[in-house]
């Protein structure tokens, strides 16, 4: 074995990273074997029946220690040095989906490194960085210094760790930003999840890719800034890496891991029609069923054949609404209308086709009469509440840096704070408790007036500031 | 019902010596102080004299021990230089300038809280700047590193 590519914890999620198992496949093109270790679920799985899971969970997502978690602290760490070293390869590539995995990373690599310094541990992933369109790699440059790291690469691996692993430590992404991203997603081969025991995983489904970047341009999105250019996959491909993962794991229910499955329609509506052919003539449970992020358009694009399509592939969406005021949605890039917003909940119920709805509660321009006006948006359309709409996911907003809406921030006139979802529209006045505020009432009013399932992010909510001017 | 569980895992860790990596400012005036630096079976470190600022101590370490500095070679009276309004502008010394263990950086706020320091005829005290003979000692007194991070709060800065 050359390499041990591993999703390093803590991401909570019980789904598969796919990651490691696609860089295994794109390695093999080059002969270059590696094993694929997704420790993530197998640490998501030890703790969530432990005591003191949130003593752990305080330790991976902000490093306080309770005393009475240190043994347990020790104990994972040691766990996961074991279960990457026990490979006993030269190098050790970490996969790093979100930010909150660098602390945890910190404390393993010292391990590892303790046990093997001759190992080399190179780190990748969007998580390697605190927000992803950042020019700053902070994480990576302390890690390296402390020598706990060897190397690290920013933006797309599957070029770039080939060639660090051939010895090719000036190719562009390689400790530095200038990455190339990757000419045609079609050409990359199908992750090879052999290495993963999928009975681990709470959601038996399958991670698979369709495109990268996003065909909008919306002014809070990082996405578009650190993949600038919208690739998609065509159905056929996609449609053939679904057969052949079925066969091979026997799962039939697909995640896509992209910012929106109709980027394309053509290949989008191909791919519902081979999906529809394919379940048409097998029970439910043989069946094909997905999810993804869908974006809303029309009725001219949208049509009722469309919706019925997506019911006959068991598709399952997270729509980004982000904000139910026209003028807001706009503004920030999302150029549907609300007319196109209640075509498309009225022919999901219709069809039965399950929502998540996305939104973003207080974005900087909304008026406290915007407010207002996005309360009574739910209590008129409560009917869609568990029919159709299964999930409002509820978002604080928060200006991540490097976006657009970052480098607006003075037209908008808004003051940012310690953190991206602090900040104040000085135009406007409204502060972030108020903001806080309006956000409980929010989940209030949608959960308990009308009947919907919400969510908002328990970390986003805790985040308060002592500072009046916010 | 799930059983709580309570042992995450059972693997046994390999025994490998932690490493202690301490990185030292040396005063020159006069020469330079001595140090030694020995655990409770063995000496570890020893520098007669250098004529380097800058001076790096790397050795392995066992754990749970007790670590002893000896710091000599200082002749109160003439190793220090004063001003003529009594402030100091040269001095023999000896000062910690970072430490890590197995790789985790020892916090300056944790050295102050933990390092002994008991100069020769003088009461002990917490600190990292060594300007007097005397006797340093700092305790690691848990069975691994990783713990003796822990359980001594010592995190990784995030603020970097």
């Amino acid at each position: 074995m050359d390499v041990t590519i591993v999703a390093v914890p803590y991401v909570e999620t019980v789904e598969a990273i796919m990651a490691p198992a696609l860089l295994k496949s794109v390695l093999a093109t080059h002969n270059i074997r590696a094993v694929a270790i997704d420790l993530n679920i197998e640490i998501v799985n030890r703790i969530e029946h432990h005591p003191r899971k949130q003593q752990i969970l305080d330790f991976f997502f902000s490093q306080v220690i309770h005393p009475e978690a240190v043994e347990d602290i020790e104990e994972i760490i040691n766990y996961c040095s074991h279960r990457i070293l026990q490979y006993n390869t030269p190098t050790i590539a970490m996969s790093m989906l979100i930010y909150s995995g660098q602390i945890f990373t910190r404390w393993l690599c010292a391990r590892i490194k303790t046990i093997n310094p001759a190992v080399k541990i190179v780190v990748g992933g969007t998580g390697i960085k605190n927000f992803v369109a950042e020019d700053k790699s902070t994480f990576c440059e302390q890690a390296r210094q402390l020598g706990l790291i060897d190397d690290y690469i920013i933006g797309d691996g599957e070029l770039s760790l080939v060639e660090y692993l051939k010895g090719n430590y000036n190719y562009p992404g390689i400790n530095n930003n200038d990455w190339l991203p990757l000419a045609n997603l079609n050409d990359l081969p199908f992750p090879d999840y052999s290495d993963y025991d999928f009975s681990q995983y709470k959601d038996k489904e399958i991670p698979i890719n369709d495109s990268r970047g996003c065909i909008k341009n919306c002014e809070f999105c990082d996405v578009i800034e650190h993949w600038k250019k919208f690739q998609y996959r065509t159905a056929d491909i996609i449609f053939e890496e679904m057969l052949y993962q079925i066969d091979q794991l026997g799962i039939s229910y697909f995640s896509f891991r992209s910012a929106l499955t109709n980027g394309n329609m053509k290949e989008f509506n191909k791919l519902l029609d081979l999906i529809v052919d394919y379940n048409s003539n097998k029970p439910r449970e043989k069946q094909i069923g997905w999810n993804g992020y869908f974006i809303i358009r029309n009725a001219k694009f949208h049509t009722e054949d469309l919706w019925k399509k997506i019911s006959l592939s068991n598709g399952l969406l997270l729509v980004g609404v982000e904000s139910v005021v026209s003028r807001v949605r706009h503004q920030l890039g999302k150029t549907f209308e609300d007319d196109d917003i209640d075509h498309n909940l009225k022919l999901s119920q219709q069809y039965g086709v399950p929502l998540i709805l996305l939104m973003i509660v207080a974005y900087p321009t909304e008026t406290l009469q915007d407010f207002e006006y996005t309360k009574q948006w739910f209590r008129n359309h409560k009917q869609y509440a568990n029919n159709c709409v299964k999930f409002v996911n509820l978002s604080f907003a928060s200006i991540l840096p490097g976006t657009q809406l970052a480098r607006k921030s003075d037209e908008y006139s808004i003051k940012k704070g310690s953190l991206p979802s602090i900040w104040i529209n000085q135009n406007l006045s409204i502060t972030t408790k108020q903001r806080l505020d309006y956000l409980r009432e929010l989940r209030d009013i949608v959960v308990n007036e009308c009947g919907f399932n919400a969510e908002t992010s328990e970390q986003t909510i805790e985040h308060s500031t002592t500072d009046d001017t916010f | 019902m799930q059983k709580p569980v309570n042992k995450l895992s059972n693997i046994a860790q390999p025994m490998i010596p932690s490493k202690l990596t301490i990185n030292f400012r040396f005063g020159l005036y006069n020469g330079s102080m001595s140090l030694r630096i020995s655990d409770k079976d063995k000496e570890l470190f020893y520098l007669s004299s250098t004529d380097k600022e800058l001076v790096c101590a790397e050795f392995p370490l066992e754990l749970p021990n007790i670590l002893v500095f000896e710091i000599e070679g200082k002749n109160p009276k003439t190793d220090t230089k004063l001003s003529s309004d009594g402030q100091v502008i040269a001095d023999k010394f000896i000062q910690i300038q970072s430490m890590s263990l197995d790789l985790i950086p020892v916090s300056e706020q944790l050295l102050f809280k933990i390092l002994k320091y008991t100069p020769a005829n003088q009461d002990t005290t917490f600190n990292t700047y060594w300007a007097f003979n005397g006797v340093a000692e700092l305790d690691f007194n848990e069975q691994t590193a990783v713990r003796w991070h822990l359980r001594n709060n010592n995190v990784f800065n995030l603020n970097v």
